[in-house]
Order: structure tokens, then sequence, then C-alpha cells
């Protein structure tokens, strides 16, 4: 196994990490109603 | 254990999970690292490209959270595990798996069009913004498959209510079809020309933490990795880094000279 530090890869992660956890909330009330509504055009009705 | 074998496991196991939603209590929603259509009855996830379809909206109510948060988690799992998770999860490269060509049924030889999925990615982004719909999800053949198709079975099976085979319908199973029959031609088809989400997941194989590292002093140049890969990589540079590979191993376990490994950047 390679064990090499790489900084860009852990200052993307933290940016990401960051963008996630400032969402949290917001995102899973809508995305709750993405999943457990029926979606027409995925199911081509 | 064969890598091999470890990847059906883990990609029976990525199915199951896509389908826990069948327990209304785990549909959470969270970003589907993989092509899954959360159009599914049983979903658990939601697709990412199903979610940034509907960007347009989001951002005119003023949630860009949701947005945040799906790229944040996209940019997660590519930093992390770069296209991984569409060589060792998936289900829909699973079935293209499936369906690969083998010795006996030789494949088609193309020329690599791995910028394809970028334009399908835009097209979809931009036809979304556009129309004010996801257009894209119209014609994705996962959702033919695993949105459409359960749909109907559970309507019918479960509720007995029989759902109309309208035009759509037929445009998703077309689509389907076409999917499968180029996926018998050409291995691993959507996931080498088509898919926008590979194409996300792809741009960071580059910077991706797990990747496949090759030993120079151990390789003997006899090029049998290319030939194992089922992505088309006709390059050594471009094993784990071009936005092509899925980081499946396949050329890990086909190297007589153990030169590829599997590498982990701390």
């Amino acid at each position: 196994m390679e064990q090499k530090f790489d900084i860009k890869s852990f200052l993307l992660l933290a940016l990401f990490i960051s963008m996630m956890a400032l969402a949290r909330n917001e995102y899973f009330i809508i995305a709750e109603r993405f999943v457990k509504t029926i979606c027409e055009s995925c199911i081509g009705i | 254990m064969k890598l091999k074998n470890k990847r059906k496991i883990t990609q029976i196991a990525a199915f199951a999970v896509s389908n826990l939603g069948f327990l209304r209590v785990l549909k959470t929603g969270f970003v589907c690292p993989f092509l899954y259509c959360h159009g599914c009855p049983f979903a658990a996830l939601g697709c990412p490209i199903g979610i940034l379809q509907n960007a347009h909206t989001l951002v005119t109510y003023g949630q860009v959270g949701v947005l945040s948060f799906t790229i944040g988690s996209l940019g997660l799992y590519g930093v992390i595990f770069g296209r991984a998770f569409c060589g060792w999860a998936c289900p829909f490269g699973t079935l293209h798996d499936v369906f690969s060509p083998t010795k006996r049924r030789k494949e088609v030889k193309t020329r690599n069009y791995w910028y394809a999925k970028y334009a399908i990615l835009f097209l979809t982004l931009a036809s979304s913004w556009f129309a004010l719909h996801s257009v894209f999800c119209h014609f994705c053949p996962s959702g033919s498959l695993f949105g459409a198709v359960p749909y109907r079975l559970r309507e019918y099976f479960l509720f007995n209510r029989t759902i109309e085979f309208g035009q759509p319908f037929y445009v998703h199973m077309f689509t389907l079809a076409l999917t499968i029959v180029l996926a018998l031609l050409i291995s691993r088809f959507w996931c080498r020309y088509l898919c926008p989400l590979g194409a996300i997941t792809g741009a960071f194989n580059k910077v991706s933490m797990v990747n496949i590292s090759l030993d120079e002093k151990r390789c003997k140049k006899c090029f049998v990795c290319l030939e194992a890969c089922g992505m088309g990589i006709t390059k050594l540079k471009d094993i784990g880094g071009s936005t092509d590979c899925i980081l499946c191993g396949r050329c890990v376990e086909a190297c007589p000279e153990k030169a590829l490994s599997f590498a982990i950047k701390k």
C-alpha cells in the first residue's frame, strides 16, 4: 500500500464535508419528498 | 478471496441497500453514490442526477442547501473513492458486467469517446434548466429498469392495479433495450460513454484517496492489464487516473507481475 500525503485531497474533503454539514437539515426535509413521492418522469407515466 | 468475488458481494450488497426503502422509515433520500432511480418504489436513496435536475426549482425557492448537500456528497464520494462506486456498487453497472462481451462473444472495438459522457451531463443539466423538468429521467435506462418496471409490478401484484403503458413507458423500454444491446457488443457501454454520474465522479479520479498504483520496476509492459480492462483504457498511465477508470481491479487481478495494486493516499 502506497502511503503519500496529499493536501489537495484533504482540502477538497474538508470543503465537501462543510458543504454537507451546513445544508444537512434543509436537505433531508426536501429529499425525503423526492423519494416518497412518485416521480412521473422516472416511471414513464 | 478473489477480487472478482469481492466485487460481486459488494454489488449485491449495494443493490440490497438501495432497495431498503420498502421499509418506509428507511426511505432517507440520502444522496446515492451511483445511478439508482428514486422512482423505484423501494428506493432508499435519492438519485443525484435526479436531484441536480431540479436545480432551477430549488434555487428559485431558495432551497440552495439541497444543491449544496448533493454536490458536497458527490464530492465526498469522489475524493475518497473516485469512480470506484461504478465498479463495485452500481446496480446498472452490475447489469453491464452480466451482459459484457466474453471470450467467445468478442467485443466490438470502438474509439475512446470519453468526452461523450460530459456532453450528456451538460445536456442533462441544460435541458432540465430550460425545460424546468427532469428531461433526462424520461430517457434514463436505469430509471426504466429500477423505476418504471418495479413500479408497475408493485401496482399489479401488491395493489391489484394496472397502470397505463403510454408512450413515455415505451420510450423507457426502448432506451433500456438499446442500452442492453449495446452492452452486449461493447463492454460497459453506458458507463464508458453515456453515464452523467460517471462523468462527475470520474473527474475525481486524479485526486481520489483510493486509487490504483503501478509499480514501474515490476511492470514488464505486457499490457495484459489493458486487455482485461472492461472500460477500454488503452494507456498504462490512465489506469486509476483517467475519467474512464472505475477502479474495478480487473487489471490488478490480471497483472502476472503483481505490478498493480490498490493504494490509499493519506
